[in-house]
């Protein structure tokens, strides 16, 4: 109980300072666990190991049950192109490197394979912080990393195996196969179980789901695969709608409460790195930081149709390892396949890499990387404008924007970042420039200062209001924007907010007298359309 | 090829999580309470095939689910609520707790038993599950009624008279040859002990918890993992002082229940607690042993009948003295026939400190399975058994139920749940609130909830229990105004489950498509209802024609 109680407290602590910093979890949970042990606070290894091997398990499985390969079916061909090449780049770049540093084959296979995926816990997180992103590139990033998840399940069965040769892998490949296809009867049959006229009250819920884990991982064990692999297909087994979304609820806490633990006992169990190790960690996340973001960029680009911004974003948001690589190292570790030293450089990029994401991958970086893209050059401008109409942003509502300033018989300038877009524009015969709608000398190139008005619709309010100041006070800038503060802080810097919130409230508020406004208790039936 | 791990604790752990999810299954099916499941599921497990053994890693797990149910009866205990059933409670509490325990004394007496065995099984019969009735409480929503009261207020006084048994217990642990001094020397030490822990709760709950705690609610996971950890710290505390675990864990909700994040708190801890209560009760199932002989089933069937009948007419005398009417003497009696996983507790707690216990420890396993299971099935057919008693005149002695029973703090009906304390979300509230809806808000964040004037819920609305906090199945229409499509989808979903319309917002295309799938009943769109407004602004200034 007191080591329980030890291992809660470096997790509130790292919770906290996660908070505080505004830094990821994972890496202060394994840091705080390796200071605590660095302090003499000696925690029972069997007790830490079980910590582990539980944590393991719902690790695995929530990662199964977020990502429903149904939510990314429009692109699954870009979804897999960018998934494997980057896996592939990343794996070989990293292998490489682990040969030229004196590391032997299995260890750099570790280390390559460890290098290649990405943090689905660190990437959402990253994601819900940016309400816009979910809309982009999230989907895109959201479907590279259930890519990756499931090559990197694939290493975790057949790594171990490599040294028996065919003969051995054959068997793990059948194994895995069987068990995918289990999991996909299940994930397509489950809803319909839950669904039945009597759903099973919450406490059942989770028995049940629970259940679905322990029968999976026992059965993955007894065909002789790693009880991750079960653990992942059990969450796979559940991620069907709304199957999903109830496991995810049930689970939730639990999931907490042992990831949270299973960190902080990993981190307690990680050898004191030296210099060398250190130094060579950080070569490894040399390669993470600028493989992972290029190969995505022009993958994310030219298959799934992202603007350069977003791909640029997408491949900044995948440029760190996984928990998935840690449990891959205590994995291999286990199997005695490799060295203490290996595991450290494994966890110590995990550490470093999650740790930069939330620096990295942010609008501003992108932004500025994008000077560094090719197709920049290629932008053109015209000049001579007046008494024209600006709209900075047109996104996938703009269409309903310019449409009345055209009927209106109005001259108008479009400017956006993304090149799709603007090449699109062009062909239907707009004025377009491509660039920064906050960049002051963009906003000279469309003329601005001698417009009649301006319409803005970013994504974030620090941008508008940095509009708004650059032009001239007679121009009247009109800016949609959707939360109270927002509007605030565009009213104050002389713009002219168009509160969407407040429309959409107007609307519903229409409906809601038309349909179902007398305060009784009748209920009205649902609108058929 | 498989995994080098010790894999057996894994194995146990997963034969105990899938015997008790097939078992409550079953369970649900013939109706019998969850907790009966799980010793069936644990007797299958261990006295009937001997598939899994007791381990010291399953002892942590069950010892962490114990902490953490009284960490969680604890967290319910909030000011109001002490003052809420506080007095009824109390005397009612007091004297169900002193009649039961010198009855079950003579019963258990008169059994054989000697003084202490005899103590021992009076005061276990004379506790009732808080698990197994809040449970069934919550599932037929009647928490809030005044049978429910009555019957949660008398729980709590059993759980505090539980916690004395168990410090005293853990007093004795030291000396097995019960002499006087021993005695008096160990309740000193327990009590000091508890009475320190009591003064250390009351300050931190006052001074030292609420600006951090407050600071932590930022984020719902940190929270989570400070209360947790909170909870495990004064439970180690608690133990330096030679308190038992539970107690430290009481101690610790209690001192966090006044927090305005326990509600959600609650909710949190909750499925956590089942995870490892059910792993409890199935080891408890596997430690017990089948082959008991007659004698015992003999001494159980006659404890079992005193529980399910004495410990019924004496709360229905009690009720009598209070005045309860008739309905609300008869529920809140029936609904407090069984005995309390606490019963087990005290046999294990006592057997660990040394005491000769004997068989009880067998005895009150069969006991609680008997009376848990027959109180269950009693409260299910509680109508006809009602209206029974009412026929033959049995109850006269009471008052009549009022005509519209349970009436007196209405449920939520016809109100207007939004989901979603952004700009939107606010600004529907005000206008809904200001139009004399009845309005309920939920969001995570207790900053953006502060100042509506709606009934407010501080939760994750993709959980169930906030949903039916806020009165889902009742409620005319659910508004979620979030910008996360998964979240909006199950909300969609769960409002066609319930039959209640949906007003959702339609993030992207997609969405649109799932949503009218879901068949919703309005989709808000903020970003094109936003171009309209700036379009009719323009043509208000004159800049574009109409």
């Amino acid at each position: 109980m007191t080591g329980l109680a030890l291992l809660l407290l470096s997790s509130a602590v790292a919770f906290a300072l996660a908070q505080r910093f505004r830094l990821p979890t994972i890496p202060l949970l394994i840091l705080l666990g390796f200071a605590m042990s660095r302090c003499g606070i000696e925690i029972d290894r069997t007790a830490l190991n079980q910590v582990i091997d539980v944590g393991l398990a719902f690790l695995v499985f929530a990662a199964g049950i977020e990502l429903n390969p149904a939510r990314f079916a429009i692109q699954t061909r870009a979804l897999l192109w960018i998934g494997l090449l980057q896996f592939a780049v990343t794996a070989i770049l990293g292998f490489l490197l682990g040969r030229v540093l004196g590391f032997d084959t299995v260890a750099s296979l570790y280390l390559g394979v460890g290098l290649s995926t990405s943090s689905t816990l660190v990437a959402l997180r990253q994601l819900y912080r940016s309400p816009g992103s979910l809309r982009t590139y999230g989907k895109v990033v959201l479907g590279v990393l259930l890519v990756q998840d499931i090559v990197m399940i694939l290493f975790i069965v057949l790594l171990p195996r490599l040294a028996g040769g065919i003969g051995e892998l054959a068997p793990g490949v059948l194994a895995l196969a069987v068990m995918a296809a289990t999991a996909a009867v299940c994930q397509r049959y489950l809803p319909r179980l839950l669904t039945a006229k009597n759903p099973p009250d919450e406490e059942t819920m989770l028995l049940c789901t629970l259940a679905i884990l322990f029968l999976f991982s026992g059965f993955s064990h007894w065909m002789n695969i790693s009880f991750i692999a079960g653990g992942f297909a059990a969450g796979f087994a559940l991620s069907g709608f709304p199957v999903s979304g109830e496991a995810r609820g049930v689970i939730s806490s639990l999931n907490t409460f042992f990831v949270a633990l299973f960190f902080s006992a990993l981190g307690a169990q990680v050898e004191h790195p030296d210099m060398a190790t250190f130094l060579k960690s950080l070569a490894f996340v040399a390669i993470v930081l600028i493989a992972t973001p290029i190969v995505v960029t022009i993958i994310a680009e030219w298959k799934a149709n992202l603007s350069s911004r977003n791909a640029i974003t997408a491949g900044l948001l995948l440029a760190q390892t996984s928990e998935f690589s840690v449990i891959l190292a205590v994995y291999g570790q286990r199997l005695g396949q490799i060295s203490e030293e290996t595991v450290s450089i494994i966890a110590l990029v995990a550490v470093i890499s999650m740790t930069l994401t939330p620096f990295l991958a942010t609008d501003s970086v992108a932004r500025r990387l994008l000077h560094l893209h090719p197709l920049r050059r290629l932008m053109k401008t015209d000049s001579q404008l007046s008494d024209h109409v600006v709209v900075l942003g047109y996104g996938s509502a703009g269409r309903w924007i310019i449409r009345p300033l055209v009927a209106s018989g109005l001259k108008i300038v479009i400017v956006d970042q993304d090149p799709h877009v603007i090449a699109r524009l062009r062909k239907e015969g707009h004025i377009c420039i491509r660039g920064d709608a906050s960049d002051g000398k963009v906003l000279l190139k469309a003329g601005a200062d001698k417009a009649r008005f301006i319409l803005v619709s970013l994504h974030q309010v620090a941008e508008v209001v940095k509009v708004i100041e650059q032009v001239c006070s007679s121009v009247p800038v009109f800016a949609r924007v959707f939360e109270e503060a927002s509007a605030k802080k565009v009213e104050e810097s002389g713009g002219i907010p168009i509160l969407n919130s407040t429309a959409a409230a107007d609307r519903f508020m229409e409906w809601f007298e038309r349909n179902m406004s007398r305060v009784d208790n009748e209920r009205p039936t649902p609108q058929a359309d | 090829m498989g995994d080098l791990t010790d894999i057996a604790f894994l194995q146990n752990l997963g034969l105990i999580i899938v015997a008790a999810a097939l078992f409550s299954l079953i369970g649900r099916r013939v109706r019998i309470p969850s907790i009966v499941a799980f010793l069936f599921a644990g007797l299958v497990l261990g006295p009937a095939t001997g598939l899994v053994a007791e381990s010291e890693a399953l002892k942590l797990l069950t010892e962490s689910g114990i902490v953490l149910l009284l960490f969680l009866v604890g967290l319910e205990l909030t000011v109001d609520r002490i003052r809420e059933v506080g007095k009824v409670a109390l005397v009612a509490g007091s004297i169900q707790i002193l009649l039961t325990s010198l009855i079950g004394w003579g019963i258990s007496l008169a059994l054989g038993f000697d003084l202490l065995q005899s103590a021992l099984l009076a005061a276990a019969l004379t506790i009732s599950s808080t698990v197994v009735v809040v449970t069934i409480l919550v599932e037929r929503d009647e928490s809030s009624t005044s049978h429910g009261q009555a019957a949660i207020g008398i729980l709590l006084v059993q759980d505090v008279f539980v916690i004395l048994l168990l410090t005293i217990l853990t007093g004795l642990g030291g000396g097995v040859e019960a002499d006087a001094a021993a005695i008096t020397a160990g309740l000193a030490k327990a009590f000091g002990g508890m009475l320190v822990l009591m003064v250390l709760m009351l300050i931190a709950a006052r001074y030292l918890l609420p600006l951090p705690f407050s600071w932590a609610g930022k984020s719902r996971e940190t929270i989570f993992i400070w209360s947790l950890t909170w909870c495990f710290i004064v439970v180690t505390a608690g133990h330096f002082l030679h308190l038992s675990h539970e107690i430290g864990a009481f101690l610790a909700g209690v001192s966090l229940a006044q927090l305005p994040h326990s509600h959600d708190l609650q909710r949190r801890v909750r499925p956590l607690m089942n995870f490892f209560v059910a792993i409890f009760f199935v080891t408890l199932g596997i430690g017990m042993s089948l082959d008991v002989p007659a004698a015992l089933w003999r001494q159980a069937i006659i404890l079992s009948l005193f529980v399910l009948i004495g410990k019924f007419l004496i709360i229905l005398l009690i009720a009598a003295k209070l005045k309860f009417d008739a309905r609300r003497a008869f529920l809140s009696a029936l609904l407090l026939t069984q005995i309390s996983e606490f019963s087990f507790i005290l046999a294990a707690v006592a057997k660990k400190s040394g005491l000769p216990v004997g068989e009880t420890g067998t005895l009150l396993g069969l006991v609680g399975t008997i009376t848990i299971t027959l109180s269950a099935l009693l409260i299910g057919a509680r109508e006809p058994i009602f209206a029974f008693l009412m026929k033959r005149n049995l109850l006269r002695a009471f008052p009549p139920p009022p005509e519209k029973t349970d009436a007196e703090t209405a449920p939520l009906a016809g109100h207007v749940i939004i989901i979603g304390m952004n700009t939107l979300g606010r600004e529907l509230v005000r206008r809904l609130s200001a139009k004399g809806e009845t309005v309920v808000a939920a969001d995570t964040d207790p900053l953006k909830l502060l100042d509506l004037p709606c009934i407010k819920i501080l939760g994750d609305a993709e959980s169930p229990a906030v949903l039916r906090e806020a009165g889902l199945e009742n409620a005319k229409l659910l508004v979620s105004t979030m910008h996360i499509e998964s979240t909006n989808d199950l909300l969609a979903y769960r409002c066609r489950v319930a039959g209640v319309p949906a007003a959702i917002h339609a993030v992207n295309l997609r969405e649109v498509t799932n949503l009218l799938d879901m068949g919703v009943a309005y989709m808000m769109s903020p970003k094109v209802d936003g171009i309209q407004l700036q379009n009719a602004e323009l043509i208000r200034r004159g800049v574009i024609r109409k």
